[in-house]
């Protein structure tokens, strides 16, 4: 396969990456937290997706929008039971993300229990339309995937810098207690952000689920992207999604040239090659918060 | 305020708690038959264990298995059991972990004292009670666990009722070489052990041949890889007959799906591991007419065509009781139960080193699954039918692989 079209297929693999990578940077600039329920999140808006195609057969819009609130209000519980409690008693960080790991067990067997454990396919969501780029087959939900993680990041930016609640979530997450000198109630804070990150997972879970499949251990997927978020720069939208698309090229020309087997291990070695030239990723800067 | 919280808090703990308890209790012996003195030894209760994952990935079988031996133990003590003693079934959840294997066959053995057990349905976890089963000489019969190395073992008390993971591999590469005259093929493997001992024999029996090329061995990680594009690329003009899918049912089915988006014009072959309805549901169309492996035809449209006499009554008895066709798992628990019941009415008690003995015996025997033969290392042989899958989750049977006496 040639080498342009090896990069697409990185990048439209990378983008699946960028697209989770986004939502868990989020809370992580916002909110100083490692959410490791986020996967989980994702996982939880394919699962309803699958349920509101299939067994209701209504339009993917409508996959989008009711797992966009189902997984933001599932955010917003695990920050309310979990996060939260543990912020007003002064804890400590490290049991924050204890606890979101926590949920991310509990969400992984609800899921099971509810849909069962067999993985299950999107029926036509997106019509089933395979266009070809170069000789490589790219489906319609590569594209929604590409486009989507690329406007979120802009949109991710832009409202980090200049909208109200953008600058007050940085300040949230600079210095809390300085934020709440000035009048920013940061609890609400907060918890809008683990209601975005949520949807905006579940928004993915939908694309992604829709792209392979549906099932409880989808969350595993997603784990991946987290390194990405990692690699591309922690708490930066930018980052996220290049960190992603790096991830995503980089196991995929390693897959082709060097060895299908040792693809995971290249990945990783060259994130770790990453972080030891730049430890706070591609176009991470140094932060004060954790 | 407060306090509210701690006692919302103590209710969970303590509900989590009883949740717990109550999925790995076994059930409780029913009270002996009343009417008359003290009941003797022999009207108790013949204890026969299950382990499997009732709550975790393999639910689906596991709960398929248990409906069959509920209502067959029921059938079995309504027309008075055997020996004249009823049967008491007591289940527990192992999950996927050999651990709780390894816990549950202690309690069984050592504190349940059962008489055989059935299970279980996860091939690490029935590796790790091997030792066990003939420390405590009490057989085993897995309905469901098909790695090799579980009868390479050179245990006495272990029993299965599916093939060898090797035995698959080979059928299925004997009928593309030698039916399908399939000249250049690419192996699609995952990295964990099921998919690697599929591909090893696999391998291993293409080469030996000499009738056919591999062209090329994939391994990817089963858990995290979903898209495959790169990896089929590298074929595309490579003129490939088949690929053959040694790992599980949703990898196995991205991956054609995958090759057909691609345009490739390649033939594909699987095991036992995708012929569930799931795989075509996720492949789409290019996965129909992908060929497979079962030995149990019940599955398949065109079945009574091709089974034998005793799935046949089988799947009549079953369609009475319960109105809907039996599964796979259901013909496989069914199988290993009625191993362990003839083999310890043959031997008249329940001593272990008697029913062994007496299951080695019984072969061949007329089962659910088919006709079938043990062999003295605890392995079983019956046909294996090669499956075609169709549109809509379904399956035909195109070809048998019959057995071989080996």
């Amino acid at each position: 396969m040639a080498l342009q079209d090896q990069l697409v297929v990185g990048l439209t693999l990378g983008a699946t990456y960028a697209l989770i990578a986004i939502g868990f940077s989020l809370v992580f600039r916002s909110v100083g937290l490692l959410n490791f329920t986020h996967p989980e999140f994702m996982m939880m808006g394919a699962m309803v997706g699958l349920t509101v195609t299939s067994r209701y057969n209504l339009s993917p819009i409508f996959a989008i929008l009711a797992s966009g609130l189902a997984s933001g209000l599932l955010a917003l519980l695990v920050e309310r039971t979990a996060i939260a409690p543990i912020m007003k008693r002064q804890g400590q960080r490290i049991n924050q993300i204890i606890a979101s790991l926590g949920w991310a067990t509990v969400l992984t067997n609800a899921a099971m229990l509810i849909w069962g454990p067999q993985p299950m396919a999107y029926r036509h969501t997106f019509g089933g339309t395979v266009w070809k780029i170069g000789s490589v087959p790219v489906a319609a939900q590569h594209v929604f995937i590409l486009s989507s993680s690329l406007v979120l990041m802009v949109a991710l930016q832009l409202f980090f810098k200049y909208t109200r609640l953008g600058l007050a979530m940085r300040a949230t997450a600079d210095d809390s207690t300085m934020a709440l000198l000035t009048g920013i109630e940061t609890r609400h804070i907060v918890s809008a952000t683990f209601f975005l990150s949520g949807s905006l997972a579940g928004m993915a879970g939908v694309l992604i689920g829709s792209l392979f499949y549906a099932s409880f251990d989808l969350g595993q997927y997603g784990l991946r992207a987290l390194s990405a978020a990692v690699i591309g720069g922690f708490g930066d939208p930018v980052g996220a999604v290049l960190g992603g698309f790096v991830l995503g090229v980089v196991e995929t020309l390693s897959g082709t040239y060097v060895s299908s087997a040792y693809r995971d291990a290249m990945a990783f070695a060259i994130a770790i090659l990453v972080l030891l030239v730049r430890p706070y990723g591609l176009v991470g800067r140094r932060r004060r918060t954790v | 305020m407060k306090s509210v919280r701690h006692i919302v808090v103590l209710v969970c703990v303590l509900s989590l708690l009883l949740m717990s308890a109550c999925t790995s209790a076994k059930k409780e012996s029913p009270a002996p038959a009343s009417g008359g003195s003290a009941p003797a030894e022999s009207k108790q209760p013949i204890k026969i264990g299950f382990i499997g994952g009732l709550t975790g990935p393999l639910a689906e079988y596991t709960t398929a298995a248990k409906e069959l031996l509920e209502w067959a133990e029921a059938d079995i003590n309504a027309s008075g059991g055997v020996l004249g003693r009823p049967i008491d079934i007591l289940y527990t959840d192992t999950k996927v972990d050999p651990q709780l294997a390894r816990d549950a066959v202690e309690r069984m053995t050592k504190s349940d004292k059962v008489a055989a057990i059935i299970g279980d349905y996860y091939s690490p976890s029935t590796l790790a009670i091997v030792k066990l089963m003939d420390e405590a000489k009490v057989p085993l019969v897995s309905p469901n666990s098909n790695a090799t190395d579980i009868t390479l073992q050179g245990a006495k008390y272990v029993f299965r009722v599916v093939h060898a993971s090797r035995v698959e591999a080979e059928a299925i590469a004997g009928y593309m070489l030698d039916k399908r005259g399939v000249k250049r093929i690419v192996v699609f493997t995952g990295s964990d052990g099921f998919s690697q001992s599929n591909a090893t024999a696999f391998t291993a029996y293409v080469k030996q041949s000499g009738k056919a090329e591999l062209v090329g061995t994939e391994t990817y990680d089963r858990a995290n890889t979903k898209d495959f594009t790169n990896l089929l690329a590298k074929y595309k003009d490579k003129q490939v007959d088949a690929i053959f899918l040694a790992g599980g049912l949703a990898d196995g089915a991205l991956i054609v799906k995958q090759a057909g988006d691609a345009g490739m014009k390649v033939s594909f072959y699987g095991t036992n591991a995708q012929a569930r309805p799931g795989f075509n549901q996720i492949g789409g169309p290019t996965s129909v007419g992908t060929v497979l492996l079962s030995d149990y035809p019940g599955d398949a449209s065109n079945w009574e065509q091709f089974a034998d006499q005793g799935t046949k009554d089988f799947v009549a008895k079953f369609k009475a009781k319960f109105g809907k066709q039996p599964t796979y798992d259901h013909a496989h628990a069914y199988d290993s139960l009625m191993l362990v019941i003839n083999a310890i009415k043959a031997a008249g008690s329940t001593d272990g080193p008697a029913v062994r003995d007496q299951i080695l015996k019984l072969s061949p025997v007329k089962g659910a699954v088919g006709d079938r033969r043990l062999l003295p290392n605890g392995d079983s042989r019956t046909k294996i039918y090669l499956v075609r899958v169709e549109d809509g989750g379904k399956f035909t049977i195109i070809d048998t692989v019959v057995d071989d006496g080996k």
